[in-house]
């Protein structure tokens, strides 16, 4: 329906958001993971979003998740002959996460979704306002 | 200085007003009406599922069925005002004295 259409492109923005936080959940979960299905230490992730354009009216369409971008940076080199992915000079290479990153990351995920829910109500209050138009 | 954007006393004209004659020939209130009350039950429906799958674990974002309840809930609230106004015109004419 055409009148929920700030919900609609709200709801996808929560939606990145969300998908946004499970990257980072996950980086986090294996910021000292050393193997891979691919082979080597864990690579962090990001996500890179995308307007969804409506070409028939000139306003978008809110935002989708166009891919999933590997940190290419290259890993944290740790001395630490005892560990059984330790290299021939008794260094492990540790994945490329940054949990401070991480953690700010984090916090512009939960402010960018509260600020999609702040827009998600006031189209809701603007839909009620209408509502009560030759009232009273 | 220079003062750029839109001038506030031209209004904004951003898409043509589609032709209102054609659907006004073709279909009356009734059946206006009558869509527009399937489009309610269709998201009312649509909350129902969404709410569902909640209960059974299959949702995939708990704001997609929260925004799916509050839009069906919204759209009953319009239905009701339309039905307010539709039983303040009958109620009008009825009290016509002839």
């Amino acid at each position: 329906m055409q009148i929920f259409k700030a919900m609609q492109i709200s709801s996808s923005g929560l939606t990145a958001e969300r998908f946004r936080l499970d990257l980072i959940a996950n980086n986090i979960a294996n910021a000292n993971s050393t193997r891979t299905e691919e082979g080597g230490p864990f690579r962090r992730r990001s996500a890179v979003f995308a307007e969804k354009m409506d070409a028939a009216r000139r306003n978008g369409q809110g935002v989708r998740v166009m891919s999933v971008s590997e940190d290419r940076t290259p890993p944290r080199l740790v001395y630490e002959p005892g560990h059984p992915d330790a290299n021939a000079a008794g260094y492990v290479a540790f994945p490329n996460v940054n949990v401070i990153q991480e953690m700010v990351d984090m916090i512009t995920a939960t402010r960018a979704y509260e600020a999609n829910v702040t827009t998600l109500n006031a189209a809701k209050s603007m839909f009620l306002k209408a509502l009560e138009i030759g009232r009273g | 200085m220079k003062i750029q954007g839109n001038n506030p006393f031209i209004p904004l004209q951003w898409q043509k007003v589609q032709p209102v004659e054609q659907s006004r020939q073709t279909e009356g209130f009734a059946a206006a009406l009558k869509s527009a009350l399937e489009d309610v039950n269709k998201l009312q429906l649509q909350a129902d599922d969404a709410a569902k799958q909640l209960a059974m674990g299959q949702a995939e974002d708990i704001h997609q069925v929260m925004i799916a309840v509050e839009q069906a809930k919204l759209a009953m609230q319009l239905t009701v005002q339309i039905r307010n106004k539709v039983v303040e015109a009958y109620q009008e004419v009825s009290r016509m004295q002839i």
